[in-house]
């Protein structure tokens, strides 16, 4: 290039120079810009390895730290019962109770050594020793592999042991770094498009209202909340809108009435600020799935099925079952119900893929603990019998659905501390710790055995006890993105990919990166 | 001067700055001289204590202690006071766990602990990390990132397990709730936990 070259380059920009320069710059740049934009529509093509099916994972969470200590017991000739005896000795479940309450299972991998469940569970036990539920035992939150002799040298989950902080991690499945979405709300994220191609409605639904493990990455995806009725109906309009509409849907001439007229006037302006905007979106979104919902119950209100037992056609009615096993009305049973409500009447919904969540609280047994779980695990027993009973019976009424389309699995914030914090019966009970244990239940479950690394060693100071602990707290050998993981490679998610990377960022630390599938440890779902 | 110049000269300099920066970072540095180990804290008791320690309580070989400073760091944070054997004391912390030690009011105690658990969180941006009062009470006496003491090492109501005591001699009970919040329960005069008299700050 010539000295006059270079200085005309640059000293000589003239204006229509610089107007065709840059015109085709922008020319060149657009193309580019949206094929960034459009990659993460690829990633989601992509991630579609799945067929057409159905299917639907429920995340039941046990909230406040469910002590799961005295939900699988060692009993028999299982040589960790001395130790159950002697340290839980005041919160302990006899063993002679077990036997009463029929709650006693075998490990077929530890060569069929013996537990119990705890003596509320007895249909529990009974869908474990059927092939129909697994546990996985020792799972908890990890930043990285943790064992006893590292524990002082490796990343911890953050504010380990507190409720909130490790509730938001069992829910996003990232230890180490603040909340930004649930890996429900990812998985969604990654296959909706593709996955519910004519979805009505968010293939995510709770029925625990909003929870963490359902926002999805910039909220892509919203979660969206039902009650055993059907939609969460705009408060103050009277149950489902009867103050304020006709049965025809026209507007009653009430103020009621007139006031919903005036409000979906309102919805319907258009708004420059993005927040009356957002707002806007939100209730005519929830007012338009009201409607939606309302196709998915007058579906499940049409099915009917014959009873295996009675050989009589009968009506789909889910309350039935739930009362039937004693837990009609309480909150899991209408959390259950308003779920199987939408599995019932998934195809006016929409989507092949769904979500769902539920919870019961009520499990921060610091004090009282014999007294204050007994309860619950009643209550989650019997409904999780009804639950799989209901599902049996969508089964019979719907040809295009099986069981083992839907998977349950359970989640809590921790375990509880293998000692207890009082020496009086009444008042004992136990405080927050790590590792726990789960459970799957479904048709895809290989049931009647444990998943994981083992039992861990019930001892204070033992193998699995966090170091220089008083009162023993499991460290997890299985982390919750191992656990996860199985789940949502059942959704669909391959391992290896870039997908289950994004959904699960922190697994490469736990799984070789040539995996193909579950390790065998943890493999407890049959992938149609 | 021409551009081309121009550029050759600015090339020249980027080229001599990263000769001189090499240089300089490939020159060892001199080694630094170890420190040496940790002399034992000094106890001294402010007031009558249940647990006399002629010798440095067992939770202080938990601590892993800091690098010993040569010379004493001049603080420029008026609220810190930087120790020779690597601790650095939280000024208004260590003034408020004082008042732990006077008599007051079992309520006033609580909100006194919880100040200092509200300290902790000022400085690291969360409380301690635990569920057991020991590990809880040993980060405020310095086993954290800073090397920070909440509450000195002489304290009359730190037990010689580590333990932070209520009034009456029995252990906090605490109940960590979030990265903000541990709830915290004095047993009561009969010392026993989940009784009438348990006195409790906890938001749950």
């Amino acid at each position: 290039m010539s000295k006059h070259a270079s200085d005309d380059i640059l000293t000589s920009v003239s204006r229509r120079n610089f107007i065709r320069t840059g015109t085709c710059g922008l020319m060149t740049i657009g193309p580019l810009v949206n094929t960034i934009s459009q990659l993460k529509l690829m990633q989601s093509a992509a991630a579609s390895t799945i067929s057409n099916d159905y299917k639907a994972i429920v995340c039941l969470f046990l909230r406040g730290g469910c002590d799961m200590n005295n939900v699988l017991i060692p009993i028999g000739s299982n040589p960790q019962k001395a130790a159950y005896q002697s340290d839980r000795s005041v919160i302990q479940i006899n063993e002679s109770d077990i036997a009463t309450a029929g709650t006693a299972i075998n490990e077929p991998n530890s060569g069929d050594q013996q537990y119990g469940l705890h003596t509320a569970l007895p249909k529990l036990a009974a869908a474990y020793n059927a092939g129909q539920a697994a546990f996985v035992t020792n799972v908890g939150t990890l930043a990285e592999p943790t064992t006893r002799a590292n524990y002082e040298s490796v990343a911890h989950p953050i504010q380990l042991f507190s409720h909130s902080d490790q509730t938001t991690q069992w829910m996003s499945s990232v230890s180490d770094k603040a909340f930004s979405s649930g890996w429900g709300g990812r998985v969604a994220d990654l296959i909706n498009d593709t996955s519910n191609p004519d979805s009505e409605i968010s293939m995510m639904i709770t029925a625990s209202g909003n929870n963490q493990f359902m926002v999805s990455p910039g909220g892509s995806i919203p979660q969206y909340s039902v009650s055993s009725t059907g939609a969460i109906s705009l408060a103050s309009y009277g149950s489902n809108y009867s103050n304020a509409l006709n049965e025809d849907g026209s507007y009653r001439t009430n103020a009621t009435g007139q006031r919903l007229r005036a409000l979906e006037e309102i919805m319907a302006y258009s708004h420059a600020h993005i927040l009356e905007k957002g707002y806007n979106t939100a209730v005519r979104r929830a007012r338009e799935s009201e409607a939606k919902v309302a196709n998915a119950f007058s579906i499940k209100d049409g099915l009917s099925y014959t009873n295996p037992d009675t050989n009589s056609s009968e009506s789909v009615v889910f309350e039935t079952v739930f009362a039937a096993h004693g837990v009609g009305g309480t909150s899991l049973a209408e959390e259950f119900i308003a779920i199987l409500n939408m599995i019932a009447g998934r195809e006016a919904l929409g989507n092949s893929r769904q979500i769902f969540f539920i919870d019961l609280g009520g499990f921060d047994n610091h004090a009282s603990l014999l007294l204050g779980q007994e309860p619950l695990l009643a209550q989650l027993d019997n409904c999780l019998a009804a639950y799989n009973e209901c599902l049996d019976i969508i089964a019979l009424a719907d040809a295009t659905f099986n069981t083992n389309q839907v998977t349950l699995f359970s989640a809590s914030d921790f375990n509880r501390t293998w000692t207890a914090n009082s020496d009086d019966p009444e008042d004992a009970g136990t405080d927050h710790a790590w590792g726990t244990h789960t459970f799957v239940m479904g048709g895809a479950v290989n049931g009647g055995q444990f998943y994981g690394r083992g039992y861990p060693e019930l001892a204070v100071g033992g193998a699995d006890d966090v170091p220089q602990g008083t009162r023993g707290r499991w460290i997890p050998t299985t982390s919750v993105d191992e656990y996860s993981a199985v789940l949502a490679h059942w959704f669909g998610i391959s391992y290896g990919s870039s997908e289950m990377a994004t959904i699960f960022p922190n697994l490469s630390r736990f799984v070789a990166s040539n995996a193909t599938g579950p390790a065998a440890e943890l493999d407890f779902l049959a992938n149609a | 001067m021409s551009a081309k110049r121009l550029l050759l000269v600015v090339v020249l300099i980027i080229i001599g700055a990263m000769v001189v920066f090499l240089k300089f970072k490939a020159s060892p540095e001199p080694v630094a001289e170890q420190p040496a180990a940790p002399k034992p804290v000094e106890v001294e008791h402010l007031s009558p204590t249940r647990h006399p320690q002629a010798t440095p309580p067992p939770w202080q070989q938990v601590i892993l202690p800091p690098p010993r400073r040569e010379k004493p760091v001049v603080s420029r944070d008026p609220r810190l006071n930087h120790r020779d054997d690597g601790y650095n004391e939280h000024n208004a912390a260590i003034k408020v766990s004082s008042r732990l030690e006077v008599e007051q009011t079992v309520i006033q105690d609580l909100q006194v602990v919880d100040q200092l658990f509200q300290s902790y969180q000022w400085a690291f941006g969360r409380v301690p990390v635990g569920s057991e009062n020991r590990e809880l009470t040993l980060q405020l006496l310095g086993k954290n990132p800073m090397h920070l003491i909440f509450i000195p090492h002489s304290h009359s109501k730190v037990s010689v397990t580590g333990e932070l005591l209520d009034r009456w001699g029995s252990p906090y009970y605490f109940h960590p709730i979030s990265g903000q919040e541990i709830g915290i329960r004095s047993l009561g005069p009969d010392g026993k936990l989940w009784s009438g008299d348990d006195v409790v700050i906890d938001a749950q």
